[in-house]
């Protein structure tokens, strides 16, 4: 957790929070200077009856749930071991989010990210697929391909999975 | 690697697009555009040639790289893939539900979550993700909901904190934990 907090901190896409089910003081003291200056520690010495342990129905320490940037659960306890990985790659999905000019789905654009670079005349697009999961990716032109939708994208290319989207709405010319 | 894909043109392929990939995963923001280039290359080699040797190696290459070039749908139609493929080694069954699980949690999928933990529940009934079927299932359906706010005041000797202030578009990581 020292290491997770430690990456997330430096990078700045993440906020490090450890809510203490401690319900003493000096207990809790040693424990936060060992989770180290990264996390910041949150505490109302209720334990498990606490607000935020009701909440989110903790029923054992540790317990670790992440949300994204649009404050939605990601991912749950039992999956915890895999958090290094997944917060990371929660905003790696913001980061391309924001690239493809897609709308936000996960966290938005560190700051320390460069700008990404001009997309090309909006004008060249001429499909939005909309996806089950929310999101819409603008599209040049496409074709079916064994199941799956092959993208030209103002960024490059991509492909779906035909199950994985809602609609595919043409995009009228500006002006007509 | 490239002992994998020798005497196999499309493969030798996918071994050249592959080299240096771990490297490159280091910094995914930085090397972003190129790590987008070889997804897209290694995928429509793959998709030429669909008997290309080594083609259960490459495929565990390119769920990692459809995840962190912002494709987890892709990331887990390839998880998916892969667990039907013929040629995937027994040994490697459970780690390819473990990819299978995380891509589809991240894909904001819980219905494939519960399927895909049942499932090796069944195939791979010792695997320790399948001892947790449970709890997988039950953080499953939470998948996607509101988070409720934290208002637990600061510890004494922490810094000041203000829930929104603080977490406004930033990923949150809440780590409930106790000292003894």
């Amino acid at each position: 957790m020292n290491q997770l907090g430690q990456k997330v901190k430096t990078n700045g896409y993440a906020v490090p929070l450890a809510v203490s089910l401690d319900s003493e003081k000096p207990a809790l003291a040693g424990y936060a200077q060992r989770l180290g200056k990264d996390w910041t520690v949150l505490c109302d010495y209720k334990g498990y009856d606490s607000k935020a342990a009701k909440d989110y129905a903790v029923k054992h320490a540790p317990t670790t749930v992440v949300l994204d940037a649009q404050g939605r659960i990601r991912l749950g306890d039992s999956l915890s071991w895999l958090a290094q990985d997944y917060v990371e790659d929660l905003w790696m999905e913001a980061f391309w989010a924001k690239r493809r000019g897609l709308p936000a789905v996960g966290p938005v654009e560190p700051p320390t990210t460069p700008p990404p670079p001009a997309p090309k005349a909006a004008a060249e697009v001429q499909w939005v697929f909309e996806l089950k999961s929310g999101g819409k990716i603008k599209v040049i032109s496409y074709e079916e391909k064994d199941g799956k939708y092959v993208l030209k994208l103002p960024t490059g290319s991509s492909t779906v999975s035909k199950e994985d989207v809602e609609r595919i709405t043409k995009v009228e010319p500006q002006g007509k | 690697m490239l002992f994998l894909f020798a005497q196999d043109p499309a493969a030798a392929e996918v071994g050249k697009l592959l080299a240096g990939v771990e490297a490159l995963l280091a910094d995914p923001v930085k090397n972003a555009d190129e790590l987008d280039r070889r997804f897209v290359a290694v995928s429509k080699v793959l998709e030429a040639n669909p008997e290309v040797r080594s083609r259960d190696a490459a495929l565990g290459w390119l769920q990692r790289l459809a995840r962190k070039t912002g494709r987890p749908a892709e990331a887990l139609s390839i998880s998916k893939e892969r667990l039907k493929s013929k040629t995937l080694d027994p040994r490697n069954l459970e780690g390819a539900y473990y990819q299978a699980v995380y891509s589809a949690a991240l894909a904001l999928k819980p219905d494939e979550v519960i399927s895909l933990v049942r499932t090796l529940a069944q195939e791979v009934p010792r695997a320790h993700l399948a001892s947790l079927r449970e709890d997988v299932e039950r953080d499953a359906r939470n998948l996607g909901r509101p988070g409720p706010s934290v208002t637990t005041p600061a510890y004494d000797g922490s810094k000041a904190f203000s829930w929104g202030a603080e977490t406004k578009d930033k990923i949150v990581i809440l780590y409930f934990t106790a000292s003894w």
